[in-house]
This record gives C-alpha cells, structure tokens and sequence, in this order.
C-alpha cells in the first residue's frame, strides 16, 4: 500500500481500505493500519479522528413492513411465471388520485389473477395414488370415490352449491355418488354429477359405477342407476343402464357397448382381482397399470390365452400360481419386471 | 456472505425457487432501506424491489457472470427507482434530520445543556445541508452499506473517480465539526431530474 504519512485526516476517511478497517477491525487490514497507527502520534490521532468521522456517520434505518414484504413476495410469485403480465407502470403526471385507481384497478387485476390462477392450481383438491396402492375419498357433497393404484381424482375446494359438481379422473376409481338436490339455481330438480376423463364426460345424477381410463381408452362400468357418457369429437351421447360396460377408445372412434357382470370390474375396491375370460395380454396391462411392473409374455401366442379367477389384490403369487398350472408356464418376478414364458418341453 | 452468494447465485441460475425464496429474504430490507433512503414513496419502492427480483428471475441463466448480486440488485434497483420516480413525477423535499444519540447520557445532556447541543445540531444541519444529495447517497452506499467504490459507482453510475471525490469532499466538510453527536442523514432526492441518469 501507498505511504499514508502526508495523508489527511479526510482523505483517511475515504480511503477504502481505511474504511473496511473501520468496519472490521479484525480483517486482513489490521496489521497494516495497527502498524501505521504506532508509526508516530500524529498518525495515532489522525486515525482517531478518522475514525470517529466514519462511525458518526448514521443513517436513518427503515426496516420493511413483514405485510410489504410478503405483498411482494407474493407479486412476485405470481408474475414470475408469466412472462405476459407486465409489471405495474405508471404513466407520467398522475396525481395521487389518479395513482389510487390505478393502484386499484392493478389490485382488481391481481385478484382475477388470483383467481384464475387459483382455479388452475392451487385451490384444487387431489387425491393420488401410487402403485398397489387404494384410497377412499369422500367428496364435499359426501359422494364417496375409491381411487385405484396409479391414479389421480381432482375437483375444486369451493364447489359451488347449486349447478352441477365436477371431478377430474386419470386412473380407475369406483364412484357412489348421492344424489343431492339443487339448492338454488333456477333449475329444480338434482345436481348433476360430471366426471371429466380425458377423452369424455360422465354425467350422472346418483349412482355407483366403475371407471378405468388407461393409455387413452376408458372403460365405463355401471352397477345401479343410469349415466350418460358424452363423447366431445364426434358429439356422440350414450345412455348406460345397470350392467352395461362401455369402452372407448382415445380417438372415440371405436365405441363396444355390451352387457358385463358389473361385481368383477369393481371387485378391486374389496381388495380382490376377478379375472373373467381375460387374455394374458389384458392382465399383464392391469399389472404394468396397477403395480408398475414391466411384463413380458413368450412367446407371442401366449398373450391370446384366456384367463378366469380371482386372486387377492395384494397377494399376487396366488394369481401367478393358478397362471402358472392353468397354461404350463413360469412366472419369474422380481421388482420391476415379470416374465411369463411357456415351459420348455422337456420339463413338463 | 460473499460465499454463500455464490452459491445463491448458481442454485437460482439453476432454478432453485428455494434458493431465489433466501435471496428474497437476504435483501429485501436492504434494498428498502435505500429507496427510503432516496424517497418516502413506498409505493414506488414496492414497485422497484419487485421488477428487481423479477428481473433476477427472468435472467437466472445468465445469473453466474454476474460478479457481485449484492451490487447487481442494488444497480438495477436505483436504476427501476429513479424511473418510477422520474414517471411519477413527484418531487419530494430534501430533508435532512440530525438527532442526538439516542442513549441515556444524551438525553441527560440535552437537558442539562439544551442550549449547547441545539447549537452543535444546528452547526451539523448547516454541514451536512451542504452536502450534495449525491454525496450524502455515497455516503450511503460507502459506510452503510459497506459497498467497495468500484461497486458504489456502478450503482450510481458513476466513475469510480468521480465517487471517490465525493466522498473525499463530503469528509473534508464534515471534518470541519468536531463530532460528539451521531449525524442522522436521511437524504431525499430533490429531484431525480438532478441526476441526468439517462434511460
């Protein structure tokens, strides 16, 4: 460093490194300005006078408001993933009236933001699932859903209380929907039930049924009382009575309409698989569906084989038993994968 | 600090939104500090600290070739401040308030000597009156917020030259006080059109 020896007492107090000794007297300029200072007593008082310069130098210290900073916070969160939304701007001359609408109308604004966003994320309710595994959810309007492994039910918090209620289904869930009256509205009569799947709507008013929407297809199963199935791209609506199973595919071009025995498909819900006259193919889709396992079937013309049982839902080696005497096969598992492949003749 | 900006720096580059939540909470106060240093508007600072954090946000990628985000926040901070004071157009008074220490002893010696230290107050006003709104900001940015000169002058663009004069002059003339009191300086930008910042 440069020879302070001339140096006044102001231009010490501006010198960086003078300064930064100030402010930590500890830091790596304590040797050099302690050794400076014991140079000669002008230095000494130089220093002290220096010193004191710097320390009297206050500043008023305005802390924010902890409201302040979470409005902004807040802002910030909500604008920071939309780039579309421009920030607040004030255009020039604007008395503090003409500040205040502005300031209100950004408000009105935030909160449509708010609201908007809150219907998109946030004030939405999910239940999920993960493989293996089954939940029961009760609704608001205390319809019950029982949502099967790998699936995801949404709807809104603050459903409305009249018009119809809504949810959202990826996955397999047996539905028990009461049927709840209107409570206001200009319609009398009941609140429609609407289940959204992504290639259709179930409209409903009270009943339980079983839906699977897996790999763009949906299979509709209705045990009591009566829906309606909407299909959006061909506009196409159909009514289902007890019984009935309906499945379409994700395009909603292939549409098969026939009559099932309703237990079985909601067997699941008791903990039970009921397999009845399945290829091997379907199962091993409800196993990479349900369970995450990745199943391989060899050689090919075994996938066309056809399957009835049940097996508890959690025991599986009890269905890979039956599979394994019912075709002379064996059935290798481990974590993520099962192989199903024909016994080799010799062994048999 | 230093230290764990950098790693701030590179968790939000990466985008952490934890990481950018710290840096939030990190200097919020400090940034609303100096704009109520320079304004009583808060409105406007509000305005500012959120475009800052945005800003940072908005440009996470190229977040690591900044140097310091001490400096960086405090650049683009003054710089969103002074155009929304600028739009709004807003004069605000110069003001300058000095107060005795706020301890015991002072209070003690105001009352025993009112008249002395009203006297000394007085002389401090008069000094430190005198000081431009520049230099009392440098002021700021050098021993409050403990900003080196090179950082300083960026923040308000400047040249490191022109900065160090000002705080060179600005000490020259507080010298001249022998200083048993605590200056408060609390400056207000007269008007920020003073400041020829163009945009």
């Amino acid at each position: 460093m440069k020879d302070f020896q001339d140096y006044t007492v102001e231009e010490l107090a501006s010198d960086q490194g003078f300064i930064q000794w100030v402010v930590d007297p500890e830091g790596e300029n304590n040797a050099y300005w302690t050794r400076w200072v014991n140079l000669s007593p002008e230095n000494a008082d130089k220093a002290t006078q220096a010193k004191k310069l710097i320390s009297d130098i206050r500043f008023n210290y305005y802390a924010i408001g902890d409201h302040a900073k979470q409005r902004i916070w807040t802002a910030i969160q909500f604008k920071k993933n939309s780039p579309n939304v421009k920030h607040p701007s004030h255009t020039s001359r604007i008395s503090r009236y003409r500040y205040a609408g502005i300031a209100a109308s950004i408000a009105i604004f935030l909160v449509a933001l708010y609201v908007f966003w809150g219907m998109l994320t946030p004030n939405w309710n999910e239940a999920s699932t993960a493989y293996g595994e089954i939940k029961k959810v009760m609704l608001p309007d205390s319809s019950v859903v029982i949502l099967n492994a790998n699936s995801i039910l949404r709807w809104q918090s603050m459903a409305p209380t009249h018009g119809q209620r809504e949810v959202w289904l990826t996955g397999e869930a047996y539905f028990d929907v009461n049927k709840v009256k209107q409570t206001a509205g200009d319609s009398p009569g009941f609140r429609p039930f609407v289940v959204h799947l992504e290639n259709m709507e179930i409209e409903v008013l009270g009943t339980t049924f079983n839906v699977v929407h897996r790999r763009e297809n949906t299979q509709v199963v209705l045990n009591t009382g009566k829906v309606q199935l909407s299909l959006p791209k061909t506009a196409k609506k159909i009514d289902m009575l007890p019984g009935d199973m309906v499945e379409v595919e994700g395009d909603q071009q292939k549409v098969s309409h026939r009559k099932v025995e309703p237990s079985n498909y909601s067997a699941w819900k008791e903990n039970k698989l009921i397999f009845n006259h399945q290829t091997l193919e379907e199962i091993a889709t409800y196993l990479e569906d349900n369970y995450d396992y990745e199943v391989h079937i060899e050689p090919d013309s075994l996938k066309e084989e056809r399957f009835s049982g049940s097996t508890p839902a959690d025991q599986l080696e009890v269905l890979f038993i039956s599979l394994e005497s019912s075709f002379n096969v064996n059935v290798i598992r481990d974590d993520k994968s099962i192989v199903i492949k024909k016994k080799n003749l010799s062994e048999k | 600090m230093v230290e764990k900006d950098e790693v701030i720096k590179l968790e939000i580059a990466h985008g952490s939104e934890y990481a950018f939540s710290i840096l939030y909470d990190e200097y919020v106060n400090l940034l609303f500090n100096y704009g109520r240093q320079i304004t009583d508007q808060e409105h406007l600072i509000e305005d500012s600290i959120q475009e800052v954090f945005l800003t940072i946000w908005n440009g996470r990628q190229n977040l690591e070739y900044i140097r310091s985000l001490k400096a960086y926040l405090m650049t683009c901070f003054r710089r969103s401040l002074m155009h929304n004071l600028k739009s709004e157009k807003r004069r605000s008074l110069f003001q300058v308030d000095i107060m005795t220490k706020t301890t015991e002893a002072s209070i003690e010696m105001t009352i025993v000597d009112s008249e002395a230290v009203s006297d000394r107050n007085l002389k401090l006003k008069e000094a430190v009156s005198k000081l431009g709104k520049r230099q009392q900001e440098v002021l700021f940015l050098i021993y409050h917020d403990s900003l080196t000169y090179e950082d300083a002058a960026k923040v308000m663009n400047l040249s490191t030259k022109t900065l160090y004069n000002l705080v060179y002059e600005a000490m020259k003339k507080l010298k001249s006080l022998l200083l048993k009191n605590v200056i408060f300086i609390s400056f207000y930008l007269l008007s920020v059109i003073d400041y020829k910042i163009k945009f």
